[in-house]
C-alpha cells in the first residue's frame, strides 16, 4: 500500500467571534493517495472552503485549528510559518473559484507566471520561460508565447482558469486544492477545466481535492468523497459505492435531489429546512431537524463516525450498531 | 490624455510651464523696484503701460513677473509638501491596512487626531518653533497633511488585501512584504495619484494662507499669498494688487481640481477596465 499524500485526522477548526466560538469544521478525517481525486461535497456554509483553507493554513487570525494534517507524513500544524511558506506554492497549491479576480490586473500573465516559478524554484530565467510555455501548452492555450505577454483582462474566464491551473501545477505539486474551480464558468468551459484536472492527475500524478456542490462532477471525476454537513464529515468513502449505496440519510437526500432527465412533470426533490446556524447548533446530530429517518436519540446525542464498510465511514445513529 | 478637459488642462500646463520657465519668460526681476511703476494699473486701464502688463505694486515691482515667480514657489512647495505627506501617509496606511490589529488601531487613532486638529493652529505652532522658510513650510505641510493619505491607503489596502490574487500570491508562498509592495501598493496607486492631484490645489491654498499670515514665504521670495497680504492695504486705491494674485490662486486651484476630477474618472478601474 502506498503512503498517502495527505492524511487528515480529526481536524477541527473553530473561529472565535463575539457571539462565541463557531465550529466550522468538526472532527473531519480522511486521507488521500497520490494521483487520487477527492471530492468534498456539501451545501453552502458547511465548511468546505474553510477545510480547504485550513490545509494550507490560510485562515484568519481568529481561527483555531486542532487535529492533524499530515502531508507526506509530516504534520503541517507543527510547521513554522517559514516552512509553511515553502510548502505552499511548491508542494500544495490552489485553484480558486473565480478566475476573473485571481490574477493581478496590473501585470502580464507571463510576469505572474514567472513570479511563481522564480519564487518557488531555483531556475534560471530561460528555464522558467520554457517551463511556463510548456505548462501553457499542457493546458492547451493556443499560441502560448503570445499569451504570456497578455494582460488578464484580455482573456476569457475559461482561458484564465486554465492558465491559473497551469501556474498552480507548474512545479508538480503533490496536492492541488481546487475550490469550486468551475462554479464561475459556463458549462462548456466547466467541461474543459474538469478534463484538464483529470489530465493533470494522469500526467503529473498530482492528488487533487475538489471542493464542489455539483454531484455530477463528483461522480464523474472523483475517486473518493467526503460529504460534509454543518462542519462534520457525515459520510466518507469511495465515490462509486457512496453513489450506489448511500449510508447516511443526508447523502441519500442529496442524491435524491439531483434532477434527472426523463422525470418530466415531476416536482424536484428538495431537502426541507435550512442548514443550522453554526453558532447555535442543535444538541445531538446537526442533521436531525431535517432528517427523514430521525430517531428520538438523534436530537439528544451526537453520533460519532463509524466504519460502515471498507474505507467507508458514516456519522449516524442508524449505523452505530454495525460498529465493530 | 484623450478626453481631458481642454481649458483646465491648458491652464494647468501654463501654470507648470510658467513655474519651470520663470527666469526666461518673466519680463522683470520680481524683486526689482521701479518707483515710476509704483501702483501703475494694468495695461488696459487708462494710465497702464506695456512695460507692466498687469500693473505694478506699491513698490513698483512688476505684478506679472511676481505672479510667474510665485507660481514657481507655489508649485515647488506644493510638490514637495505632497511628496512628503504622501510618503508618510502611504507608508503608515499600508502598514495599518496590511498589518491590522493593534498597530492599525494605533495608527488610525493618530490619523483621527491629526484630522481633528485645525491646520492653521498646528502650522502656527510649527512655524513659531522652526521659523518661517520655504523648507519649513514644506515640512509643516508634509507633517500636517499625511493623515488623509494614510486613511485613503488603509481603506484601499483593506479592499485589495481581500482580492483573490493576493490570496493566491500567499498560497504561492510569497512573503508578506513582497505581496504588499508588488501586488497591493501598485493596485492602490491610482487612488494615491488622484488624491495627490486634488491635494495640489488644496496645498496651494494652504501655502497662500500661511504666506498671507506672514508664516510662510518671506520676502524677497514671492508667493501669491504674500502678494495678497502686501496688496491688502491698497485694495481701495489699486485693486489689481490683490485681484491679480487672487485670480491666479483661483484659476490654478480650480483647474487643478477639475483636472483631478477627470483623472479620477479616467483611472477608476470600474470605468476604464472590463
Amino acid at each position: 500500500m502506498t503512503e498517502p499524500v495527505l492524511d487528515v485526522r480529526d481536524l477541527r477548526v473553530s473561529f472565535r467571534s463575539r457571539r462565541g466560538s463557531v465550529r466550522a469544521v468538526d472532527g473531519v478525517t480522511f486521507s488521500l493517495n497520490p494521483g487520487e481525486i477527492l471530492g468534498i461535497v456539501g451545501e453552502s456554509g458547511c465548511g468546505k472552503s474553510t477545510l480547504c483553507s485550513s490545509l494550507v493554513r490560510m485562515l484568519p487570525n481568529n481561527a483555531h485549528v486542532a487535529g492533524e494534517i499530515r502531508y507526506r507524513g509530516e504534520n503541517l500544524l507543527d510547521k513554522s510559518d517559514q516552512e509553511m511558506r515553502s510548502i505552499r506554492g511548491r508542494d500544495i497549491t490552489m485553484v480558486l473559484q473565480n478566475p476573473m479576480t485571481a490574477m493581478d490586473p496590473l501585470f502580464t500573465v507571463g510576469s505572474q507566471f514567472d513570479e511563481i516559478l522564480r519564487h518557488n524554484a531555483n531556475m534560471p530565467q530561460k528555464t522558467r520561460r520554457e517551463r511556463a510555455l510548456e505548462m501553457m501548452g499542457l493546458v492547451q492555450i493556443p499560441s502560448p508565447a503570445e499569451r504570456l505577454t497578455s494582460y488578464p483582462h484580455q482573456m476569457s474566464g475559461g482561458m484564465k482558469q486554465r492558465i491559473l491551473t497551469a501556474m498552480a501545477t507548474s512545479l508538480k505539486p503533490g496536492l492541488l486544492l481546487a475550490d469550486e474551480p468551475t462554479t464561475a464558468l459556463d458549462v462548456t468551459i466547466q467541461e474543459q477545466i474538469l478534463r484538464l484536472l483529470a489530465d493533470i492527475r494522469d500526467t503529473l500524478g498530482t492528488a487533487i481535492i475538489l471542493v464542489t456542490h455539483d454531484l455530477g462532477i463528483v461522480r464523474r471525476l472523483t475517486d473518493r468523497v467526503v460529504i460534509m454537513y454543518a462542519g462534520r464529515a457525515v459520510e466518507t468513502g469511495e465515490t462509486e459505492t457512496i453513489f450506489t449505496e448511500p449510508k447516511h440519510p443526508y447523502t441519500r437526500a442529496l442524491l435524491a435531489s439531483i434532477p434527472r432527465i426523463g422525470h418530466i412533470g415531476k416536482r424536484l426533490t428538495a431537502i426541507d429546512g435550512q442548514i443550522p446556524d453554526l453558532t447555535n447548533l442543535p444538541p445531538g446530530c446537526a442533521f436531525a431537524p431535517r432528517c427523514g429517518s430521525v430517531m428520538p436519540r438523534c436530537s439528544v446525542d451526537d453520533p460519532v463516525s463509524v466504519t460502515v464498510g471498507p474505507g467507508r465511514t458514516a456519522r449516524c445513529w442508524l449505523h452505530q450498531e454495525t460498529a465493530p | 490624455m484623450r478626453g481631458a478637459p481642454i481649458l483646465p488642462t491648458g491652464l494647468v500646463a501654463m501654470f507648470v510651464l510658467a513655474a519651470i520657465l520663470a527666469p526666461i519668460i518673466a519680463p522683470w526681476d520680481p524683486a526689482e523696484q521701479n518707483f515710476l511703476a509704483s501702483l501703475s494699473p494694468p495695461v488696459w486701464i487708462d494710465e497702464g503701460t506695456w512695460s507692466n502688463l498687469l500693473g505694478g505694486d506699491n513698490l513698483g515691482r512688476d505684478i506679472l513677473s511676481r505672479l510667474i515667480y510665485g507660481a514657481r514657489v507655489s508649485l515647488i512647495i506644493a510638490l514637495f509638501a505632497i511628496a512628503l505627506a504622501g510618503s508618510i501617509g502611504v507608508i503608515l496606511g499600508l502598514i495599518a491596512g496590511y498589518a491590522g490589529g493593534a498597530l492599525d488601531s494605533l495608527i488610525m487613532r493618530v490619523v483621527d487626531a491629526f484630522l481633528a486638529m485645525p491646520f492653521i493652529l498646528m502650522a502656527l505652532g510649527f512655524v513659531a518653533a522652526l521659523g518661517p522658510s520655504v523648507t519649513n513650510i514644506i515640512l509643516v505641510m508634509g507633517i500636517t497633511n499625511w493623515a488623509r493619505y494614510a486613511r485613503l491607503v488603509r481603506g484601499e489596502v483593506l479592499s485589495v488585501k481581500g482580492r483573490d490574487y493576493v490570496a493566491l500570491a500567499r498560497i504561492a508562498g510569497q512573503p508578506r512584504w513582497r505581496i504588499g509592495l508588488r501586488h497591493i501598493l501598485p493596485n492602490v496607486a491610482n487612488s494615491i495619484i488622484v488624491l495627490a492631484t486634488l491635494d495640489l490645489g488644496r496645498v496651494i491654498i494652504l501655502e497662500s494662507s500661511l504666506s498671507f499670515l506672514g508664516l510662510g514665504v518671506q520676502p524677497p521670495e514671492v508667493s501669491w499669498g504674500l502678494m495678497l497680504a502686501d496688496g491688502r492695504a491698497y485694495m481701495t486705491v489699486a485693486w489689481w494688487l490683490t485681484v491679480m494674485p487672487g485670480l491666479a490662486i483661483l484659476l490654478a486651484v480650480l483647474s487643478l481640481n477639475i483636472f483631478g476630477d477627470w483623472l479620477r474618472d479616467r483611472l477608476d478601474p470600474r470605468q476604464s477596465r472590463d
